[in-house]
């Protein structure tokens, strides 16, 4: 055998190798390549899409400016002022006896409660 | 009334454009799939002699298929063959790398790192004891005895026609060497599948004297 021969017959026998693929190894195959034919359209139509008005991009900008500018916002804010009632020691002393005079009947009660411990002291 | 016909005509433009560019996907999709399709299987065939696990062998041609069309597609149609094979041998000279550093890897793969220039002589001895019937089987044990650096050699040159330029750019190395490495190949492989004859013809012997 020559080495010319022994190469073709190699040639013949690789290919031989190749024809006796079994059906699962080969619809794998034809999946692998349909998946990267379809990456090949994904990336076509990224590229086609820079051709498109930029709307989609701005949007996406806008997004995100808008998302970055609330969160500035949550996290800078500050306790929120208590109302200007509490500011003033005198004005939260006043709101304090606003509240009790609201409580009045229960102010009278304790009145009368103290009024009749104060006779039964006298009285005994 | 003219603002309303050039905003039609403008319309009617990238229609027509929009037109053209799903034509020219579905066309460039149509060659890539042909493309891919023809070199498929002996890309999965090269890759499983290399790595001696269907498995792997599928996983890399995957990963090459992807990694060629969205980086080397868009070449002229004429490179597509060399850049594919080029991308699939540096994925399994990784794959065997990366098997060396988890000690997966077999002995015989010492030979790859020496790199001779000078080419080897071929002596006529083997060709002339090696007979006209080599079965697949026994073709295949013999390609499987050899380095990996000849595996690939030897079937992108003698398999797959690329020219000793061509195989050294896609193997990232000198002429000398892939001649080298194409002669040791091609002189081992004749004496893996001419010992394997005779041990087999031997045993038919010995078999036949029982």
């Amino acid at each position: 055998m020559t080495e010319e021969a022994f190469n073709n017959k190699a040639k013949d026998l690789l290919d031989e190798h190749v024809d006796k693929l079994d059906a699962a190894t080969l619809s794998k195959l034809h999946q692998a390549r349909n998946l990267a034919v379809e990456s090949a359209s994904n990336s076509a139509s990224t590229s086609a899409g820079k051709k498109l008005p930029a709307y989609s991009g701005w949007a996406g900008a806008g997004a995100m400016a808008a998302s970055v500018i609330v969160g500035v916002v949550y996290f800078n804010q500050q306790p929120p002022p208590l109302p200007a009632i509490y500011a003033d020691p005198v004005q939260q002393a006043a709101a304090e006896e606003i509240e009790l005079m609201d409580d009045l009947d229960f102010v009278a009660w304790l009145v009368l409660q103290e009024d009749d411990l104060n006779h039964v002291d006298t009285s005994t | 009334m003219n603002e309303l016909m050039t905003g039609q005509t403008m319309v009617l433009y990238t229609l027509q454009d929009q037109t053209l560019d799903r034509a020219r996907v579905e066309d460039q999709q149509q060659s890539l799939d042909r493309f891919l399709a023809a070199v498929e299987r002996p890309a999965f065939r090269m890759a499983d002699i290399a790595t001696r696990n269907p498995d792997d062998a599928l996983d890399i041609v995957q990963d090459v298929m992807i990694k060629w069309v969205q980086k080397y597609s868009d070449k002229p149609q004429d490179e597509w063959r060399p850049l594919f094979y080029a991308i699939l041998n540096s994925r399994i000279t990784d794959y065997h790398r990366r098997a060396t550093l988890t000690g997966r890897l077999f002995s015989w793969l010492g030979n790859d790192e020496v790199e001779q220039v000078e080419t080897a002589p071929t002596s006529a001895g083997p060709f002339e004891m090696l007979s006209e019937e080599i079965t697949l089987d026994r073709f295949l044990e013999g390609l499987d005895e050899l380095s990996t650096r000849q595996q690939q050699v030897f079937m992108l040159r003698t398999w797959q026609g690329f020219s000793v330029a061509e195989t050294a750019k896609m193997l990232k190395c000198s002429e000398g060497t892939i001649k080298t490495h194409l002669s040791r190949a091609t002189e081992a492989l004749m004496k893996n599948i001419h010992q394997e004859t005779e041990h087999v013809n031997k045993d038919k012997q010995d078999n036949s004297d029982d």
